[in-house]
């Protein structure tokens, strides 16, 4: 198959960038989307002119590197799949593609396709943890976890970071990444602990990332490799009115 | 009789007390002392972000470094079975004295008793700390933590999260760094990668980083530095490993005196989608559960073509279930891997390159349905028809084996320290405790072990001992001199000026390791690997192409410095390779192997790790570290 | 005081703020709808609901206040994650629309029709029934004079913003479920039904008045 790309050429995060056109011919369908950039990456050093930059690396769809928008959607056409599980046979003979980095104040573009999503870890360590240090902890199975919140708790935990749901939000929220760690850790009885103090810290940092907020549109879990759900987010807030209101009067006691 | 130059340094005494005992002679620094030390870490996976983690909670200031642009992205998170734990949960008989006999056995006795014998002790200790991270553990409708068997061990003693264990365990230590982060006691460095070890009075002191944004060239330095980098399956081009994982850490550390051990020995895992075409870039694992029901077969013909539905019961050999009667399609992966590679060469392979074998389900689902299967493999069989677009309900699965982990690494001694002074390695990074054979769900346990439970007192003992830096000396000669010569090797990288991209050489080089220091080895293939491996740095240093500039973002020039070091990595596999005259686990040399074709190990003369230093002009010179049972017994595998 | 500012401050105090006050606005328009559908049962049951109303004198008067303070920090609480918003995206030449509902993605662009909407009703409506009855009937203001249904345009534009209001209420009612934690839990789905009460049939309701007073009474 024959292929048309614009793809966006930025050099770095100061530097304007525009849409080039780029033409691959006799493509395998069978291939994936990023073994088609590394071959246009190929033919581009051949010619001495810059490969384009992007993110991968375990091309499994679990670290979360990979992601960028193909015709205007995370990842792509296909659901709950990271662009390294893509595979050209989604596309047809003759299409025109158009890739573009993820766009948000919050994820300045590093150049082409690749951006700087450090601020999730900004977000993360400002709560997303459970203070347990290494050694002073009790026996595994001292605490039961009834399986259905075990079951609820890992499938919030799945998030791999990768910023699709950002991406997919016309308000460049966190809030579904935010919410999925919240929820995965205020779950589970370990995470009691600092419960209150995460919600209400991460929202903090979350909103000084420079993020936009949520306007509960559902975008990100559509678009979410990993399916990660909206009702995440409905725990946030639960947690969050509970942590301020208990905060509120356990200081005015 | 083996000549031993070369010493463990493991404590004398009984082998089951000998770690808690030992940990007691260790010296201990209060929090306000341990603040007067900064420690490097390199690699931020499971070792290197645990070990970061808990150090800092130590009071340790820790500078971590990575080439990610997350701790979270790190290749561990990507191991889908499980991580072992002798918690004999399920009551059936396990114990640490179990888990550390099938580990040392798994490995074909060579790795070293106490190690393992610490890691299978340790193994407890790590699924507490992981539950009280948070880490989502599959549970039993009772609440408690449930458990698996893997990897042909006949106790139930895996602990998984679905088919993400890794991803979940890693964000438990991200999670775990993170909040020392927030605490100031870590400080991360994204999008580094470390291109030299400083060594000052014969003490590793620093350390020489580029940063991947702009192209800096920087020293640090520290009191002390410990490698959490990884394998270097990806010397082959194509194995299951993340594209950037790479040796180069630990190689600069090699060339600066730190001993490789045991380089040859690398893991292929046998089930792995094939190889489609020239452009493929990256192998996917497909988990070893499948052989459970899957039934492993190929064509009894030679360039047999037909569809496998047209092919009769009669004219299809069973291969695995044939030789290996009583194990069938369960024998471990070596075994497994090293047969279909044999089916395969006698040209009964299937698929457009002759090159994968079929694992069939169809006696599976008749007989359980296909319901069951479905419950029992649907994401698996859902990956499988994503990449590959055929569906294995109604078509066998072709499958192949791929280079999946490397047991070799550097010799580290019981502190899990290298040759060098202050120098210390951990996790996949390290040879210590596989042998020449790794178990499923290991290698999450060892990383994991190294990084919480062992480093932090090994090296807090070192430290103790050590006067506190307290002040950069990165303005010293050795800094200076260290980063001219990186910026030297770069300038040159970037004036080749010639028709390839690093990625073809890459590809040239892997194909060359994987026939001849691959699933097996003999001296023909090895000697002539040996001859090829010169030509081919040769055209790297001539014909490479580095487009636009060093001081930028650069993906060429991050692979073209990778490479350079697989390159040189290669030619001492192929020496290690060479050298040990026997076959044991992983490593097949074909000249030695019983009558029945499975591999004959050589107790006598290579009972020894095989630690190999870096030599300038010439062949590495070869340290050996005589192994000693004094345990278990040593005996010949057989999965008849 | 400086905390629960904190808190209402943040992006999702803000939502909650707007989530409270929407809700509350949507309750007083069941109110409000009760109060019009007299005008089906007649000029004389309509003009004396009105007066009951304004017998109640000061009680009223606090009413409104809150309405307007409720309209006024909902709109204002609506522009500042607007504009936050705004500021937090960058434009993507290619965005897809494919996963949003396109009321969810309009509810800034209805909710400010509506607010002119509610200007304009509280400069006519509301403001004759106080002001300036001129010896007019409440019931006659509303169906018959200028300001009212007697005006085909006044009730185009009715119908049009009573739609969009729905509309606006089809998202946000939704929305308010999400932002009070309730979307999860077992009363969802009691939530959810409930809110096609008020985002479907009350808005029909009010627009049922227009359609019958301002143009299928004239016809026929």
């Amino acid at each position: 198959m024959n292929i048309n790309l614009k793809i966006w050429r930025q050099k770095g995060v100061k530097e304007d960038g525009k849409l080039h056109n780029y033409r691959l011919e006799n493509v395998d369908p069978n291939i994936s989307f990023l073994e088609m950039l590394d071959i246009l990456n190929i033919n581009l050093v051949k010619e001495k002119r810059d490969p384009v930059a992007f993110d991968h690396d375990c091309r499994e769809g679990i670290c979360g590197s990979c992601g960028f928008m193909i015709n205007g959607r995370p990842h792509g056409p296909q659901r709950a799949t990271t662009v390294c599980q893509l595979h050209m046979r989604s596309f047809k003979n003759e299409d025109t593609i158009i890739l573009e980095p993820f766009r948000a104040e919050a994820f300045p573009v590093i150049k082409d396709l690749s951006v700087n999503r450090q601020v999730f870890d900004k977000i993360i360590s400002s709560g997303g943890y459970i203070s347990a240090n290494t050694g002073e902890v009790p026996e595994a199975n001292e605490t039961k976890i009834e399986k259905k919140y075990a079951d609820e708790a890992f499938l919030s935990s799945a998030c791999i970071g990768c910023g699709a749901c950002v991406a997919a939000c016309k308000n460049s929220s966190a809030m579904l990444f935010t919410s999925a760690k919240v929820s995965h850790l205020s779950l589970l009885p370990q995470g009691a602990k600092d419960k209150d103090a995460r919600v209400i810290n991460m929202v903090a940092t979350m909103d000084e990332m420079g993020f936009g907020s949520c306007t509960n549109t559902g975008a990100c879990s559509a678009e979410c490799p990993k399916e990660i759900s909206q009702e995440n987010i409905s725990r946030l807030n639960q947690d969050f009115i509970k942590s301020s209101l208990m905060g509120i009067l356990k200081r005015n006691k | 009789m083996i000549k031993e130059n070369l010493y463990s340094k493991a404590p004398q005494g009984d082998l089951y007390t000998k770690w808690e005992e030992y940990k007691k002679t260790l010296k201990k620094l209060s929090v306000e002392e341990a603040d007067q030390y900064k420690v490097i870490i390199i690699g931020t996976g499971l070792a290197g972000a645990s070990a970061a983690a808990t150090m800092a909670e130590h009071g340790f200031n820790v500078h971590a470094f990575s080439f990610h642009e997350s701790p979270r992205r790190a290749h561990s998170i990507a191991a889908q079975g499980g991580i072992n734990a002798a918690k004999n949960y399920k009551n059936d008989g396990d114990s640490v004295m179990r888990l550390f006999y099938d580990t040392i056995k798994g490995g074909d006795f060579r790795s070293r008793e106490d190690n393992v014998y610490r890691l299978a002790e340790i193994s407890k200790n790590i699924i507490d700390q992981c539950v009280a991270q948070g880490v989502p553990f599959a549970r039993e409708y009772g609440g408690l933590l449930d458990n698996r068997s893997f990897g042909g061990v006949q106790v139930s003693r895996t602990f998984y999260a679905r088919g993400q264990t890794g991803q979940q365990l890693l964000l438990g230590a991200y999670s775990a760094l993170s909040r020392q982060t927030e605490k100031k006691k870590v400080k991360f460095y994204p999008r580094h990668d470390m291109l030299d070890v400083v060594i000052k009075d014969g003490k590793a002191k620093g350390i020489i980083t580029r940063n991947l944004l702009n192209g800096e060239i920087k020293a640090h330095s520290a009191d002390i530095v410990i490698l959490a980098t990884g394998g270097y399956s990806n010397v082959y081009y194509l194995s299951t490993n993340a594209m950037a994982s790479n040796v180069t850490a630990n190689w600069r550390a090699h060339r600066k005196g730190a001993l490789f051990a045991n380089p040859s020995f690398t893991q292929i895992h046998p089930t792995c989608i094939p190889v489609k075409n020239d452009f493929q870039s990256k192998l996917t694992l497909m988990s070893e559960s499948l052989r459970n029901d899957g039934r492993v077969w190929v064509p009894k013909e030679k360039n047999d073509t037909r569809k496998p539905i047209d092919i009769p019961e009669e004219e299809r050999d069973y291969y695995l279930e044939r030789i290996y009667p009583a194990f069938g399609n369960l024998v471990p992966r070596d075994v497994a891997s090293r047969r279909a590679k044999e089916v395969c060469d006698e040209g009964r392979g299937i698929g457009p390159t002759g090159f994968a074998v079929y694992l069939d389900f169809k006696r599976a689902i008749k007989e359980k349905g296909e319901d069951f299967i479905r419950e029992k493999y649907g994401n698996l069989f859902d990956m499988y028809q994503n990449i590959t677009d055929e569906n294995p309900y109604q078509t066998p699965m072709k499958i192949y084996p791929a280079v999946h982990y490397t047991m070799g690494g550097l010799w580290v001694d019981y502190n899990l320290m290298t040759t060098v002074t202050g120098l210390f390695s951990i996790g996949e990074s390290n040879f210590s405790d596989h042998g020449a054979n790794r178990l499923g769900a290991s290698a999450l346990m060892q990383g994991l072990a190294d990084g919480y439970f062992v480093i932090p007192h090994t090296a807090m003992d070192y430290l103790a001992k050590e006067k506190p830096l307290q002040k950069d000396i990165t303005e010293e000669k050795e800094f200076v001199d260290a980063i001219a010569k990186t910026e030297q090797e770069i300038e040159k990288l970037m004036s080749i000026d010639g028709e390839y991209a690093v990625d073809e050489v890459h590809r040239e080089l892997g194909k060359v390791v994987w026939d001849n220091v691959g699933m097996a080895r003999n001296e023909v293939g090895l000697k002539s690997a040996l001859k090829e491996i010169p030509k081919i740095k040769d055209k790297f240093w001539k014909e490479i192409s580095i487009p636009g500039s060093d001081k930028d973002i650069n993906q060429e020039l991050e692979k073209a410095l990778r490479i350079k070091d697989f390159i040189e990595l290669a030619e001492l596999m192929a020496f290690d390779a060479l050298d040990r005259e026997e076959s044991c686990g992983a490593h097949f040399r074909e000249e030695y192997q019983t009558e029945e074709n499975e591999a004959e190990r050589n107790d006598k003369d290579y009972k020894y790790v095989a630690a190999w230093k870096y030599c300038k002009n010439g062949k590495p010179e070869l340290f050996k570290e005589e192994l000693k049972y004094d345990n278990v017994k040593l005996k010949t595998r057989s999965y008849k | 005081m400086q905390e629960l500012f904190k808190i209402l401050t943040s992006s999702v105090g803000r939502k909650i703020l707007m989530a409270i006050t929407g809700l509350s606005l949507s309750l007083f328009m069941a109110f409000h709808l009760f109060g019009n559908l007299f005008l089906f049962v007649g000029e004389a049951a309509f003009n004396s609901y009105v007066n009951k109303l304004h017998k109640l004198g000061f009680l009223i008067r606090i009413a409104e206040f809150f309405l307007v303070l409720f309209v006024m920090s909902h709109a204002y609480s609506g522009i500042l994650l607007w504009i936050k918003n705004r500021k937090a995206k960058k434009v993507v030449a290619s965005y897809s629309k494919e996963n949003t509902s396109s009321s969810a993605r309009t509810a800034a662009f209805t909710g400010s029709i509506v607010f002119i909407f509610l200007a304009t009703h509280w400069s006519t409506f509301w403001y004759k029934f106080n002001f300036d009855l001129q010896g007019m009937s409440y019931y006659y203001v509303v169906t018959e004079s200028s300001v009212g249904f007697g005006s085909p345009f006044v009730s185009f534009f009715y119908i049009i913003a009573i739609a969009l209001l729905g509309y606006h209420l089809k998202h946000g009612i939704a929305s308010a479920g999400q932002t009070l934690g309730i979307v999860g839990t077992k009363y969802e789905k009691i939530y959810n039904n409930v809110s096609s009460i008020f985002w479907f049939w009350i808005p029909l309701g009010f627009i049922s008045i227009p359609v019958w007073f301002g143009f299928i009474v004239r016809v026929i």
